[in-house]
């Protein structure tokens, strides 16, 4: 360990802890009821899962690796350098092999700074530096044992404690709070699009315009739309042409450019760029270019509305194309209306057979139009909104990596020394050393089992 | 009273008619009080003790147009230096105009001028002027102070708490003033304005009752002029902060009411008689340990804190293990989110009384909860008097919460726990037990704007967090972190 602090000690993990390893409970013994094994699938970075569960019986033989709460277990196989504490709630419980029971020296008194430590990234990352094996990470408990430990005085570890405790709260606050901005910021967007097409968007709040244009459906649902009365009322079709795509047969399908082929568009393109597919320009019959609209025909999920790549589209996509009554990207943002998406959405589910999305059943949506250059308007408003909402999920996202970073400073600073300040007063860590070691002395010997081999 | 509601219906139109030019609401409430401050002093016959003669109102309103407004840019720049009163020096602390055009200083005299001061007319101008406040509050989300409490919570808090004559009464972090008015208004309207009371209680009310303490200039001057319009005298106001010496040396109070400043203080307290909060530096602990500490044993409290206060571990711990044991912590209610005007801030008031002992104090403590299963507050849906009538109900009329109650079991919003189930819950007093998330009420928010404004409540509330743990790092490790 670099320069410890005044008052500090470069102790082993060996000087502080014991490690008890888990008993091999076979399957085979596994029972309805009884004490919970924690196997290393229950422990989980900080907490321990009752997934999975598993009940065991304890006789004399095994009684002793019966876990009382407060017990801090790391896993000794696959993902390692998880710790957790067991709590009231998971007991009875019991510890299966390959889990490990790390308890603190009595001696230490203060435990608390001990488990903040192995908490940490220090012990964390420490450990998966150890770990060896091909298929499955494995740590030993002697690779445990060996770790540096920082000690510092008994005090000072009281005041780390405190002090860890007031920011893992404000980390913890700041995490819940960034987690509700991504969550708020879908429905921020599609409030904005409902607001949108019932003219609200573009109105004055002071002073609404009675909405006297009603359309309404009553199957799948019922659903009443109202709008302004200077907006038109239309059915779908009259509006936007549904025009499906085109595939030749597999075996013309190419996965390199080449001369007189062209690119064939799939929805899985929008996914990612592996396998570009190419077929023959003289097969090729739908064609789609990069402003044009273009419908996901079959999902999950179903009715993605995404822009268009330069190429001919394939079966699984349909393009929309607006006729003179709407504007190209007020199409394009219309059919993003959550509404219109359960209309869709319920009828494909409904019919037995039938997959995808349902042309028919598309084209006889009615639809409630603005004017032409409200419809402009409404596009501004719309892109505006979503530019705000984007910036404010960015920060977000900027924040909580920014929190992750301040995080692992402050702990490494508190495994320095440099949280809190030293005081000098303090009795040095040395002597607190001294006393484990001497407590350990005069404890009487536990009897050393031969571990049987496997 | 018509000639009243014209005076003030100009002053809103004066208003109006400068915010055109970028004026502010506080700004706006800022150069009023100035000027109402000057009309003040003559109408109480006081102006010849601490205004320059040249300073004079009468002297202002003789003049006009141009020289006037240059006449009151100089009174502004220099008043403060040429008086000894302290209070003439807090209300014109760097203090200058905001108004260009000397036809709308002319506007604003010549309507003030027209204020009968000691008549009811007074009391528009006391509504006039907190209602600048409120839409302040509005437009800024937090007002002068740090969060504007809501007029409704005040007033519901304050008949809880049925201050008394002859009680002292202290807001440690007063803002502007609106729970020393509440108070006020109860007490005058429990005696018939006081004119029930012996000449001796009357002076008592007068100058002794009330005690205040802000530490931000421009909200001082602002609380100053609130209460002077409210009636509510005494020179008992200062300007300072209740987390530095001055707040160790304030007289204990037989009532506080408060809504404390909530978030980092840049630093800690500097003053000397904490023991579980000395080194905390936010404001919310530290303000809880001085209202233990500055009641009189006996004495009541009813304040406003953020969800942390209940919660957060190590120093917040041993704050509320001192408040359960130094007082009788009876009652915590869970307010609803939304009612202030920043979203996304969590808050509760806490109720208790100081025993005469420091231990023990406190057998259970009452829970209601009007967080959970409430509509989302907002413009759409503002917090009325109306929504705490369930609450009072429950409390009881024991301001010191021993009322006989009911709990309304795990179905309802209030219910006891002893102080044995508390401290089997690590002595966290963060509790809820109806099933629906806060998150369901924000889910109830269907309009863009309101959405909008729940996200950028979360992430300021996130981003103060997180500027709180930066200020545990030094200036090299931030740098650091923000490098990568």
């Amino acid at each position: 360990m670099r320069g410890l602090p005044e008052g500090w000690e470069a102790t082993t993990l060996d000087d502080v802890l014991t490690i008890q390893n888990g008993f091999a409970f076979k399957s085979g013994d596994y029972e309805e009821e009884g004490h919970f094994l924690i196997r290393i699938g229950n422990v989980q970075s900080g907490a321990i899962s009752l997934d999975k569960p598993a009940f065991v019986r304890l006789d004399d033989k095994t009684e002793r690796f019966a876990l009382s709460a407060g017990d801090v277990l790391t896993s000794l196989t696959g993902n390692i350098g998880r710790v957790a504490k067991i709590e009231e709630r998971h007991l009875p419980a019991a510890l299966n092999q390959r889990v490990a029971k790390l308890a603190p020296a009595p001696a230490l008194e203060e435990a608390n700074y001990l488990f903040s430590f192995l908490s940490s990234a220090a012990f964390g990352e420490a450990l998966a530096s150890h770990g060896k094996g091909a298929a499955q990470q494995n740590v030993s408990p002697k690779t445990i044992l060996g770790l540096d430990f920082p000690l510092p005085p008994l005090a000072e570890q009281r005041r780390i404690v405190e002090k860890l405790d007031q920011l893992s709260a404000r980390t913890r606050a700041a995490k819940d709070h960034l987690a509700r901005v991504q969550t708020l910021a879908t429905r921020a967007k599609q409030a904005t699009l409902a607001t949108a097409f019932r003219g609200e968007l573009t109105e004055d709040p002071t002073s609404r315009r009675p909405k006297t244009k009603t359309a309404s459906i009553a199957d799948p649902f019922t659903l009443v739309q109202e709008a302004p009365e200077t907006w038109e009322q239309y059915i779908f079709s009259d509006v936007c042409r549904i025009v499906g795509g085109s595939q030749p047969a597999k075996s013309n399908f190419r996965y390199e450019p080449q001369d007189g082929y062209i690119r064939l568009i799939q929805i899985r393109d929008y996914k990612s760029d592996k396998k570009v597919t190419y077929i023959p320009r003289d097969l090729a019959r739908r064609f789609c270019s990069e402003t044009d609209i273009m419908i996901g025909r079959y999902g999950p999920p179903i009715f993605q509305i995404l822009r268009g790549i330069e190429g001919a589209y394939n079966v699984a996509l349909m393009k929309a194309e607006p006729t003179d009554a709407v504007n190209q990207e007020f199409l394009f943002w219309y059919l993003h209306h959550p509404m219109l998406f359960r209309y869709v959405e319920i009828d494909s589910k409904r019919t037995a057979g039938q997959d995808g999305v349902n042309k028919a059943h598309l084209q006889r949506w009615p639809i409630l139009l603005p004017p032409l250059e409200e419809q402009t308007e409404i596009v501004r408003r719309i892109e505006a909104a979503f530019a705000r909402i984007d910036r404010m999920v960015e920060e977000a996202s900027r924040a909580a990596k920014l929190l992750e970073r301040l995080e692992a400073q402050l702990l490494a600073k508190a495994f320095r020394g440099e949280l809190v300040p030293q005081d000098p007063n303090d009795e040095p860590a040395s002597v607190l050393l001294a006393r484990i070691r001497e407590a350990r002395a005069n404890a009487p010997k536990p009897k050393r089992r031969r571990k049987a081999k496997a | 009273m018509n000639a009243v509601h014209d005076i003030v219906a100009k002053l809103w139109r004066l208003c109006a008619i400068l915010r055109k030019d970028g004026i502010t609401y506080q700004q706006y409430v800022t150069e009023l009080t100035y000027l109402l401050f000057l009309k003040m002093m003559q109408e109480k016959g006081q102006d010849g003790e601490v205004i320059p003669g040249k300073y004079r109102w009468r002297e202002l309103t003789a003049m006009e147009g141009k020289p006037k407004l240059d006449h009151y840019r100089d009174l502004l720049a220099n008043i403060g230096t040429e008086t000894k009163s302290r209070t003439v020096q807090a209300i014109f602390e760097n203090a200058n105009t905001f108004i260009r055009e000397p036809k709308n200083l002319d506007a604003l005299t010549t309507a003030i001028d027209e204020l009968h001061w000691f008549t009811d007319e007074r009391d528009s101008f006391g509504d006039l002027y907190e209602g600048l406040l409120q839409k302040n509050a509005e437009e800024t989300k937090r007002g002068a102070g740090q969060y504007f409490t809501p007029r409704p919570l005040i007033a519901s808090m304050t008949r809880l708490m049925q201050p008394q004559p002859g009680e002292i009464i202290s807001d440690p972090a007063a803002g502007t003033g609106g729970f020393l008015i509440a108070a006020d208004n109860f007490i005058r309207a429990a005696t018939d304005d006081y004119f029930e009371l012996e000449p001796p209680q009357q002076k008592f009310q007068i100058e002794k009752a009330y005690q205040g303490v802000e530490n931000v200039p421009g909200v001082y001057r602002l609380l100053l002029m609130n209460l002077a319009l409210h009636g509510v005298g005494t020179d008992k106001i200062d300007l300072a902060s209740t987390l530095a010496p001055h707040g160790a040396g304030v007289d204990p109070a037989d009532v506080i009411l408060a809504n404390p400043p909530f978030g980092p203080a840049g630093g800690k307290p500097t003053r000397d008689d904490f023991t579980e909060t000395h080194n905390v530096s936010s404001y919310q602990l530290p303000f809880v340990e001085h209202c233990i500490r500055k009641l009189k044993p006996g004495g009541r409290a009813a304040i406003i804190v953020p969800d942390n206060v209940l919660f957060e571990d190590g120093r917040g711990v041993a704050l509320r293990r001192m408040l359960m044991d130094w007082c009788d912590l009876h009652t915590i209610l869970r307010l609803p989110t939304g009612i202030f005007y920043a979203q996304g801030v969590k808050t509760n008031v806490i109720f208790f009384t100081r025993g005469k002992t420091q231990e023990g104090n406190t057998p259970d403590v009452w829970v209601y909860d009007m967080r959970a299963r409430m509509p989302s507050f907002g413009k759409t849906t503002p917090l009325t008097e109306d929504h705490f009538k369930d609450f009072e109900a429950a409390f009881g009329d024991d301001p010191n919460g021993r009322a006989p109650r009911k709990g309304d079991g795990e179905e309802g919003r209030f219910r006891r726990f002893t102080r044995d189930e508390i401290a089997t819950r690590g002595d966290n007093l963060d509790i809820t037990w109806l099933r629906e998330a806060e998150e369901e009420a924000e889910d109830g928010l269907t309009s863009p704007e309101e959405i909008t404004a729940a996200i950028i409540g979360h992430l300021s509330e996130a981003l103060r967090e997180i500027e709180a743990l930066g200020a545990e790092l030094s200036s090299e490790d931030v740098a650091e972190v923000a490098a990568e």
